[in-house]
């Protein structure tokens, strides 16, 4: 049985405990708070992306609006602290709480769309979303932006400290990693799969799988409202374009780059797109002298490349190769055992 | 009244801009599956390079069709080189490899025109015509004509070619239409060259009230998108309709309720029709495939 | 075939991974080296961030080119007190949460003061990071006048608001109508002119807003015509601006209309080419630098517009005067040999007195936001070229 789980799943501890020692170690060899700030975002939008990850690689919906349900996060937070007084834990809470029901009943008629039509519907929704936060002005402060959120202290420990703030992220990101593994990993997570391979074959087992999709769509949503929150409070600034559906589309291309099939890729994928702008920049300042435009080209380009020769993302890339070497190795174990036992004969 | 009409003509105008954007949606749909999210880019690229050939001095009949060439062109590229290799993967993927394909070309258009709007002079230079009490711009009675024209082209081509009935064939199965000697691969790539000129055509036309800029082709692109959806993605007659209507919705709700959520109820009612008639509203009933 | 490409880009990405890693490490040794100094030619760092793309870069374009244009001046004019300047710049794509990345680079690379961000919303966003460190940021957009610890270089939305009043009275108007695009520059104007406008019995009679990229605004336009206004004031970018003074014109309105000052660019004279009475727009002193009255402000603003064409080929705008005037305070105050950011704060708060930018003058140590309205005008439209009234 446990043989069986290793090869369904592969082993989570060891990956897990190596991601932990990364997010240990690096701020050892990290000094500059400009790389700290992409990390402390990438720990944020892992969050968003984990949880996309689950809708899209697990129960086979595809979703273009969950930057909506990240904004709903960001604004609770930030409304409910600036105009309300409220602790900035409960406004957390209750922004997650609030988005998971949102989601849900969002999520009962629209998760009955497939394909481009899902993808649409999430798209409406998320315009929707961008459309009331910059009407109802009087509220969310309209285009100009809310500004004066307070950021977070957690025992005394304030986190406008960079580091404090890093490691508060990053405890949030690696539970949501775990209970993801879990979910993954439990009955919950089989009938996603085969939701995944055929909502018909699922359903006529009996397992009403309309139960199932909208109660991950929801948990999805909200993962990003609390991301949304730590974000709000740590930009200590919103404003609508932050909401639009570029930033649904980011997550999605964060999702797919990383590979969607394992729940490693979203975080995979969501720190090789944030440091990708960073090194197109980089390597096109120093050594081309490129401008902005052709950063967002060569963007363009390489998404398009890593769609086109790796659809399934580079989680793909990487497990293979290891998953190979192993095969390797078990295999001669197995021969000289079989020499052994034939010498024996 | 004159009110009225002047919301159902304004309606009509935005509507069939969004029509003319909505028709090369349907075709890359209708035959490759694929939702083409840089079909907005098109008008873009149409628009802009015949703004250069007519600021280069060259006629503007040769402008457009130089410039819907030059555009067909980059959409038969497109398919070529970034769409073939994954045409069998999901609909994420080819979702995503064409907002990469927008992304580009958006970079593409910045790099090559700047930021500044160009400007088109009309074909048919005329002062505004006054009707009924509401004014209209005689630009939009002309692309109310091309749209025409072009439904009835199109209708010719799909349904009286042999090319089109390929076309048709591919997108009611693929495989069968293999059997049958059709390269579904040639469809797809003259799927798209069509759609890309179609696009290109709609980027012409409206400049001239619109202006062209690098980024005019997304937000266009959407609306049509929505117009599609509403009216049936499997008919292009269809599609004209719904994008006719999005454009009245838009008006009507702005002239009632308020300009401020003339979108987002667009958008409400695209989600009311996805889930109450998923087809479109001008769709027949038909089967789905399992 | 397949396999090949598979693996050429499987290593591609492997050598991006570790480029990224190399690159790290370049900063944070950069960043260290720096501080040792070396001896050589000290060098002063100014940060930059501009959105030059993304849809507001309508504005933020001409603003990364003047980046270019000064670094030029700068190389070619030597060292200042032996000590060289160099400008980092930052395009931020129109992106709030790109522009603070943007600001946690420039703070790494140990930039003494920052000149952005092209948008108000996004000099907000930035404000907190680089207040935070101390760090004095020249915004060039018309921020809340009530933020701290930033230097504007815009002319406040109240500066504009008065400048329309006064024409207003004196074409006596009273009742306007309002109409706006659904964006960070769109909805900012009206607040202060509602205030202003109240102060001096002026009634808005309408409000109207329309999306940023709309291709028509002839509904809200029939909208404002029920409400019978004697003028329509409009806060919006181009190519927005543009269309909305068309729609107007073809609806055969004939009561003046006043546009924002995203307007007084060569892009909106295009736009609306051969039927343009009655327009005006609020523009810098710049767009009709021919038709001022001869003086020190003429040769100002004509130098920096020569510099800009020779380099470019096209006119420097308004936002561009502001970019560069946040620039030329910072070196000025480095010449007076302020080389950190404390010292520039100091300085800028003391000793700007009456200083003439090319937007108007400053006087940084009094309570009024941004320059004065001396370089600003309302401006009309004759002969497709801007009209200057005295």
């Amino acid at each position: 049985m446990s043989k069986l789980e290793k090869v369904l799943y592969g082993n989570r501890l060891k990956p897990f405990l190596f991601l932990v020692g990364l997010i240990l170690m690096l701020p050892f060899v990290v000094k500059s708070s400009y790389i700290f700030t992409i990390l402390i975002l990438i720990g944020i939008y892992s969050i968003v992306t984990l949880g996309l990850c689950l809708l899209i690689g697990y129960a086979g919906q595809i979703s273009l609006g969950h930057a909506a349900f990240f904004g709903i996060g960001a604004y609770t937070s930030g409304v409910l602290t600036t105009s309300f007084q409220l602790s900035p834990w409960l406004a957390l809470v209750i922004g997650m709480v609030t988005t998971f029901f949102i989601a849900y009943l969002i999520g009962i008629p629209i998760l009955k769309l497939k394909g481009h039509f899902l993808a649409l519907a999430t798209l409406g929704i998320n315009i929707i979303f961008y459309i009331l936060i910059l009407g109802l002005n009087q509220l969310t402060g309209g285009a100009a932006g809310l500004i004066g959120i307070p950021s977070l202290s957690l025992f005394g420990l304030p986190l406008t400290d960079k580091l404090f703030f890093y490691f508060f992220v990053w405890t949030a990101a690696l539970l949501v990693l775990l209970l993801s593994l879990n979910i993954v990993r439990s009955h919950v997570g089989r009938v996603l799969r085969s939701i995944h391979d055929s909502e018909i074959a699922t359903e006529t087992l009996g397992v009403k799988v309309e139960n199932y999709k909208v109660a991950i769509f929801a948990l999805s949503a909200a993962f990003a409202s609390l991301a949304g929150s730590m974000y709000a409070h740590y930009i200590t600034f919103v404003a609508p374009p932050t909401f639009y559906i570029t930033k649904s589309i980011l997550f999605l291309i964060m999702v797919m780059v990383g590979g969607a099939g394992s729940v490693w890729g979203a975080i995979l994928g969501t720190t090789v797109i944030m440091f990708l702008n960073e090194i197109i920049r980089f390597v096109g300042h120093t050594y081309f002298g490129i401008s902005g435009e052709v950063e967002i080209v060569v963007y363009g380009l390489i998404i398009i490349l890593i769609m086109m020769f790796l659809p399934k993302g580079l989680m793909h890339v990487i497990s293979k190769p290891i998953q190979k070497l192993k095969q390797k190795k078990k295999v001669k174990i197995k021969s000289h055992k079989d020499m052994i036992s034939q010498k024996g004969v | 009244m004159e009110l009225l009409m002047q919301y159902i003509v304004t309606g009509l105008t935005v509507g069939s801009i969004y029509a003319l954007l909505a028709i090369g949606f349907v075709t890359v749909y209708n035959i490759t599956g694929i939702l083409n999210f840089a079909q907005g880019e098109f008008a873009m690229i149409g628009a802009l390079t015949c703004i250069t050939f007519v600021n280069a001095g060259l006629p503007m009949y040769a402008s457009i069709i130089f410039a819907i060439l030059i555009s067909a062109t980059i959409g038969l590229i497109v398919e070529r080189t970034a769409i073939l290799h994954a045409r069998n993967t999901s609909v994420i993927i080819l979702i995503i490899i064409t907002i990469g394909v927008s992304t580009f070309l958006k970079g593409m258009g910045l790099i090559i025109w700047g930021t500044n709007p160009k400007q088109l002079t009309p074909l048919i230079k005329m002062e505004p015509i006054h009707f009924m009490g509401a004014v209209i711009n005689p630009q939009s009675i002309f692309i109310f004509i091309v749209l025409l024209i072009l439904l009835a082209v199109l209708y010719v081509f799909f349904e009286k070619t042999y090319i089109g009935s390929a076309l048709r064939a591919c997108e009611k199965n693929p495989r069968a239409a293999k059997l049958m000697g059709i390269n579904p691969s040639t469809m797809s790539a003259l799927a798209f060259t069509l759609a890309a000129a179609l696009g290109a055509i709609a980027g012409i036309l409206i400049t001239p009230i619109t202006d062209a800029t690098y980024e005019m082709g997304f937000l266009i692109g959407v609306k049509g998108f929505v117009g599609m959806v509403i009216g049936g993605m499997h008919s292009i007659p269809g599609a004209v309709a719904g994008a006719l209507l999005v454009g009245l919705l838009e008006t009507f709700s702005g002239g009632f309720i308020s300009t401020f959520y003339s979108d987002a109820i667009t958008f409400l009612v695209l989600i009311l029709v996805l889930f109450f008639k998923p087809n479109g509203i001008f769709a027949r009933a038909s089967g789905e495939r399992v | 075939m397949k396999k090949l490409c598979k693996s050429i880009c499987s290593f591609s990405l492997m050598l991006i991974l570790v480029i990224a890693l190399s690159a790290c490490n370049m900063e944070t040794s950069g960043g260290n080296d720096k501080k040792d100094g070396d001896g050589g030619k000290e060098v002063i760092k100014i940060g930059a961030i501009f959105a030059e793309t993304g849809p507001a870069s309508t504005l933020g374009k001409t603003q990364a080119n003047y980046v270019k244009l000064i670094q030029k001046q700068l190389d070619e004019a030597g060292t200042i007190n032996g000590k060289k300047i160099e400008i980092i710049m930052q395009d931020y794509e129109t992106d709030d949460t790109k522009a603070v990345i943007a600001a946690d680079k420039l703070i790494s690379e140990g930039v003494v003061a920052v000149v952005g961000a092209t948008q108000a919303s996004t000099s907000m966003a930035i404000l907190p990071k680089i207040s935070g460190e101390g760090i004095p940021l020249m915004t060039v957009a018309p921020v809340n006048p009530e933020a701290k610890d930033i230097y504007q270089m815009a002319p406040s939305n109240l500066t504009n608001a008065s400048l329309i009043i006064k024409f207003l009275k004196e074409n006596n108007i009273s009742k306007v109508a309002w109409i706006n695009a659904r964006d960070g520059f769109g909805v900012e104007g009206l607040p202060s002119f509602e205030k202003v406008a109240k102060e001096n019995d002026i009634k808005i009679v309408a409000h109207e807003e329309f999306d940023a990229t709309a291709t028509d605004m002839t509904v809200q336009l029939t909208n404002i015509r029920k409400k019978n206004p004697e003028a329509v004031i409009v806060w919006s970018r181009t190519p927005g601006a543009g269309i909305v003074a068309r729609n107007f014109k073809a609806l055969g309105f004939d009561i003046p209309m006043i546009q924002s000052s995203a307007s007084a660019n060569k892009g909106f004279l295009d736009q609306v080419k051969d039927n343009n009475e009655n327009i005006y727009v609020i523009g810098s002193k710049l767009s009709v630098v021919d038709q001022l009255p001869n003086g020190e402000q003429k040769d100002r603003l004509k130098k920096f517009r020569e510099d800009y064409r020779t380099m470019f080929n096209s006119d420097p705008d308004n936002f561009t005067a502001h970019a560069a005037d946040g620039f030329h305070l910072l070196i000025e105050a480095i010449k007076a040999g302020n080389t950190t950011s404390e010292d520039i704060h100091n300085y800028l708060k003391t000793e700007v007195n009456k200083y003439s930018g090319l937007t108007g003058s400053f006087e940084l140590q009094s309570d009024y936001v941004g320059p004065y309205e001396d370089g600003f005008s309302v401006l009309g439209i004759e002969n497709n070229e801007w009209k200057y009234y005295e």
